[in-house]
């Protein structure tokens, strides 16, 4: 092809309205027809045509504005944060106004390396976040007092409902009520509600110090509570333990700093929001929740654990731990269906700790107690009543002034709460003590109150003793030169979409593109409180509402509902708004869900969390729903069908032609069908989820709407819903969510989930306007079948659709090869490595195979260094099996290869370290070095060591 | 009189292996009550429970080794005294290693319970691709057996082996 000289374009071309499309898709005219002629299709509609089966394709395109330029809708997004109204706000209930260090924010929270990598399933690249983390579970294991800590789940209130379950599972008694501390933050209360409503179990809502007069199974506790107050729980949590009841402490770790510990008080369970070691407000989200236990309850722990393993050398290695509890492999025995975390803002709240360390972080928490005491003495003086008696941050005071320009949290008329944060100062104390005593208060003033401050501290008798983050980890990078390094350090372990591609089947990593992220970081919406006066976030709102439009233009629905805050999250909300529909339709009987056998495991844990029973459906030779056993199990249950669960395209990869169907059959008997959005990536323009005949469905906005994965999250979910679904669809208990739904019980802390990150998937969906989306899709779709075009012949594609095609992701199937060589996808997962890739999905959602999705931002070059990997693999494979190599010492079963292998003394295996570590001529150029080899997953099992080791010398 | 005898088989598989096996029997009388069979490594291994007359026993068991391909061994059993005391049912997931089933059936036989049926396989777990190790069992176990004691025990072999006991009780009802 020969570019027209620009003299001689129109301006409209010139204008580059549509640059952004050439800059997330992969390709230009010219590899788009060699890669169309690859896959034997004549034209992009033609290859769409054979993919997608016509019964289900729109009549028209995607009603969404053209595409913009990066730079034009970056003022539009601009102009609408102008609109929030940012004033300080000391409302509290979980959510405190921070610092974060700028070292970390922009070398982590801004920095690819840390944003765009996966969940550390391939450890040997992953060890630097890996690292992280286990500083994380440090820093929760000694501020908590517990001996055990995951690495994060998604907010305080669902990591409370996580606590409910846990402590039925642990708890021997045969109670089915839970108690719970009146004076628990609103939000987890209505969290938790739900929860165990579906669950079946009975609450009991008290205050604290009668949580051992009533028989239960366990008992949620806070520490500070709503109110403020802190109070020594050691006599109510021994006195529950003496019934068999379990205790769960819901806490703050910046007023751990300074307070006796939970692990000190005999707490089993302690959790909370790590989000004001400075991960901002953002309106709600996202933070990472933190969740400790004793030793005793670890089988029992909800979400992802770090451990420490060795590798093949016997070097110290970290790996995620006690895998086998995952719904991957319990499903609909899962106790929990998290699977996203909040790595990325774990790892934020991990090096906040790492960078102040313990005298660093015991001023900070010390001034804000100070500050605190201050304004209750002054208060005092004044004669204004101060309720809270022994506080940490927080008081309540009875006044029903207004402070310009701060907003306190109206707890009655005449009562207002007030939390002090990190960046409360002098000033701040001092307009506040203004505004409610009607006396101004001066610099003396101050000085005055201080010294009474510092004389009677309420908090005596409840204070540490003991030493906090001792590690040497939290005692030497408190330089802004040490910090720097050790973050680059650990970033260059890290295998992340900065180096190469992450071709993740069912993950959709896709281009985080820069100017998507960008926003996130704006002041106007970090530093918003969820629950600030709506009047103040007009900004958000106007966000919310368009990305509501836009979502509904992509999936068809009439609703959305923005709160769940990972995409298991937004399963469990679609499943709660039809059991809640067919409760309120007097079909709450319905307990049936169907759910095809090809599932991610998260479908049936989410269903066992709902109260309902998985029948599993068979699927045919083909992968596809078996629509004969479809019908019989619908036959089967017909009067107890509540719903079938069933992912489009399907895990396997294909656009089944029998969906109409299948959705048609369950709603005939009276069911609803509920979607797992996690493959729409191959649906946007092309067809939607209620054209297909669901009913309600999420969207994984860290898939097809490019949030970032953060390493393991955050991620958004939120789900779109027919119209008669709709008002059942979560509420909120402070922030109504307002429409028809009052009275509905969330399903996460925040009013809108992870709202701060929403204005990633606006900007995607902004710059790339309908026309852009659509054209993503097909592109996905081609770049998908030109890898099973390219890999067929070595790797057999398991699974196409009627005209030989597959949807927007492939599985290369190993088994054979396996079978006759004795190499396996893990070898070849880990062999990938040495070329300088992240592996497929490995054996997920068929054992033995890889499930390559390589999405359109990866243009021909970059899928052809990946397919020329593999291809070199396999000639690798027929060197074992052709007996060149010895079947258990040879480049795949080794890998990967490290520097201390390059640098072997000893180096006596059958092959070169020329082989072992460039085995093909591009890999030198830009080697990714993984720094240990393969790691032993069992010694890890049978020494499970899930906090920071000593130092090695 | 009839007499039960367990008969198990191995061999080269090869298709039609099974129907030699079933004609030799119901040639000599014999009726095939239950049978377990498994392809491992490229070899057909099965175990069968068959009832044949006294009389004919022998015979049977002559033309079983006849069988060209297949060796095959066979016990008299001691046949139908009634199971007593609980049923439960178990499953264990955990990472595979040297040493899993030899330390789960000791285990099992410190809490005296009697293995009915046992199966175990490995599998490459969703995501990882770890080695995992699946077991199920029917077991038979004294009516004072302590199920969490026993379930306590199994997990003390692994931090990450999950175990899930269902009682006889348990599988009665309808949660599965």
């Amino acid at each position: 092809m020969t570019a027209a000289m620009p003299v001689h374009l129109p301006l409209s071309a010139l204008e580059q309205q549509d640059e952004f499309l050439s800059r997330h898709i992969g390709h230009d005219g010219y590899d788009m027809a060699a890669m169309l002629a690859a896959v034997n299709a004549a034209s992009l509609d033609e290859l769409i045509g054979q993919t997608v089966p016509a019964a289900i394709r729109p009549a028209q395109p995607l009603p969404l504005s053209g595409p913009r330029r990066e730079h034009e809708a970056l003022a539009k997004l601009k102009a609408i944060a102008a609109k929030n109204v940012l004033k300080r706000s000391l409302i509290g209930l979980g959510y405190y106004d921070t610092l974060l260090p700028k070292v970390i924010l922009r070398n982590v929270l801004e920095n690819p390396g840390w944003y765009t990598a996966y969940t550390p399933y391939q450890a040997e690249i992953a060890q630097g976040r890996l690292e992280a983390l286990l500083n994380y579970q440090q820093m929760v294991i000694d501020l908590t007092g517990m001996e055990l800590a995951n690495a994060s789940l998604l907010d305080e209130a669902t990591a409370a409902a996580e606590a409910m379950t846990t402590a039925r599972r642990v708890s021997k008694s045969a109670s089915n009520k839970f108690f719970v501390d009146a004076d628990c933050f609103p939000q987890t209360i209505d969290v938790v509600r739900t929860r165990a409503g579906f669950f079946g179990y009975e609450l009991v809502i008290a205050p604290a110090a009668e949580a051992a007069q009533h028989e239960v199974f366990g008992a949620l506790l806070q520490y500070p509570n709503q109110r403020g107050d802190v109070a020594d729980l050691t006599g109510t949590i021994a006195a529950l333990k003496a019934k068999g009841a379990v205790s769960a402490v819901a806490t703050d770790l910046m007023a751990l700093v300074l307070l006796k510990s939970p692990g000190a008080m005999g707490a089993d369970i302690a959790l909370g929001s790590s989000q004001r070691f400075g991960v901002p407000m953002g309106f709600g989200g996202p933070h990472a929740a933190f969740f400790a236990c004793k030793d005793e309850h670890k089988r029992s722990v909800p979400g992802r654990i770090i451990g420490v393993s060795v590798d093949a050398r016997g070097k110290r290695a970290l790996r995620m731990a006690l895998q086998t509890r995952e719904q991957h492999i319990r499903r609909e025995k899962a106790n929990s269906n998290i699977c996203t975390s909040q790595v990325l803002l774990a790892n934020m709240a991990g090096m906040y700790a790492v960078y102040h360390g313990p005298q660093g972080l015991r001023t900070i928490a010390g001034r804000i107690h100070r500050l605190a005491g201050i304004l209750a003495e002054g208060l005092k003086q004044a004669g204004v009543k101060v309720l809270t008696q022994r506080f940490f941050d927080t008081l309540h005071v009875e006044t029903k002034a207004e402070v310009p320009g701060y907003n306190l949290r109206v707890v009655a008329a005449d009562v207002r709460g007030i939390s002090l944060d990190e960046k409360t100062t002098r000033e701040d104390v001092a307009a506040l003590l203004g505004a409610i005593t009607g006396k101004p208060c001066n610099d003396g003033d101050i000085a005055a109150l201080d010294a009474k401050a510092a004389a009677n501290s309420p908090l005596a008798g409840l204070t540490r003793a003991d030493a906090i983050l001792s590690h040497p980890v939290f005692n030497r990078y408190h330089t802004e030169h040490e910090m720097l390094r050790y973050l680059k350090k650990l970033q260059n372990r890290d295998l992340a979409m900065d180096h190469s591609m992450i071709s993740l089947g069912s993950c959709t990593m896709k281009l985080n593109a820069t100017s998507e992220m960008i926003p996130i970081t704006w002041p106007e919406f970090t530093d918003m409180h969820p629950f600030a006066p709506l009047d103040q976030a007009a900004g958000y709102l106007e966000l919310i509402g368009t990305l509501t439009e836009y979502l509904k233009a992509v999936t068809g629905f009439d609703a959305i509902c923005m709160q769940p805050n990972s995409g298991a999250q937004g399963e469990y909300a679609g499943l709660v708004s039809i059991r809640r529909y067919q409760a309120a339709n007097g079909q709450g009987h319905r307990n049936i869900c169907l759910i095809p056998k090809s599932a991610h495991g998260t479908n049936p844990a989410t269903a066992h969390m709902c109260g309902l029973q998985v029948v599993v459906v068979d699927c045919d030779d083909s992968g596809n729903v078996d629509v004969a056993d479809l019908k019989a199990k619908i036959a089967e249950h017909q009067d107890k069908l509540s719903c079938l669960m069933v992912t489009y395209p399907s895990t396997h990869g294909v656009f089944e032609e029998a969906i109409k169907d299948i959705c048609a059959a369950v709603h005939a008997a009276g069911g609803q069908v509920y979607m797992d959005g996690a493959n729409l990536n191959a649906q946007v323009g092309l067809t939607s989820p209620a054209a297909i005949g669901a009913d309600v469905s999420h969207m994984n906005l860290h898939k097809t709407f490019a949030i970032p994965h953060g390493g393991g999250g955050p991620g958004m979910g939120p789900i779109g819903l027919k119209a008669h679904l709709a008002p059942f669809a979560p509420n909120h208990a402070v922030q109504k969510v307002a429409g028809p739904n009052e009275g509905q019980g969330a399903v996460s802390a925040g009013p809108w989930g992870s709202a701060a990150i929403l204005p990633i998937s606006w900007m995607y969906i902004a710059m790339l306007g309908g026309e852009g989306l659509t054209l993503s899709t097909k592109t996905a779709i081609l770049n998908a079948n030109y890898v099973a075009a390219r890999l067929n012949e070595h790797y057999p594609v398991l699974y196409t659709g009627s005209h030989g095609r597959v949807a927007h992701e492939c599985i290369l199937d190993v088994r054979a090869i396996k079978a006759a060589t004795g190499i396996a996808e893990i070898d070849i997962a880990k062999r990938l490595m040495d070329y300088g890739f992240h592996a497929p999905t490995v054996s997920f959602p068929v054992a033995g195979t890889l499930m390559v999705e390589p999405t359109e931002s990866e243009s021909k070059a970059e899928l052809d260094r990946f397919c020329d990997a593999l291809i070199a693999i396999r000639e690798e494979i027929r060197k074992v099996e052709a007996g060149a190599w010895p079947k258990d010492d040879n480049p795949l079963k080794r890998a990967p290869h490290t520097q201390a292998d390059l640098a072997d003394p000893d180096w006596t295996r059958p092959y070169t370290r020329q082989e072992a570590c460039f085995p093909l001529p591009w890999v030198a150029e830009n080697k990714f070095w993984p720094s240990v080899n393969r790691i032993d997953d069992v010694y890890g099992d049978r020494n499970l060591f899930c906090s920071c080791p000593p130092i090695e010398g | 009189m009839t007499t039960y005898l367990i008969l198990t088989a191995i061999g080269d598989d090869r298709p039609g292996l099974v129907g030699e096996l079933a004609a030799a029997i119901s040639a000599h009388g014999g009726n095939w009550l239950e049978s377990s069979m498994s392809h491992l490594a490229g070899k057909f291994a099965g175990i069968v429970k068959v009832a044949v007359a006294n009389g004919d026993a022998e015979a049977l068991k002559a033309a079983l080794g006849k069988l060209s391909g297949l060796k095959v061994s066979s016990e008299t059993s001691v046949a139908g005294e009634p199971a007593r005391g609980r049923r439960l049912r178990l499953s264990l997931v955990g990472h595979d290693r040297i040493g899993i089933v030899r330390e789960v059936s000791q285990v099992l036989a410190r809490h005296a319970v009697n293995v009915e049926e046992l199966t175990t396989r490995t599998s490459s777990a969703p995501m990882s691709a770890e080695l995992l190790f699946h077991a199920d069992a029917e077991l038979l176990a004294d009516a004072g057996l302590d199920a969490r004691s026993l379930a306590a025990d199994l997990e003390r072999i692994s931090d990450d082996l999950m175990v899930d006991i269902a009682l006889d009780e348990a599988l009665k009802s309808s949660k599965g």
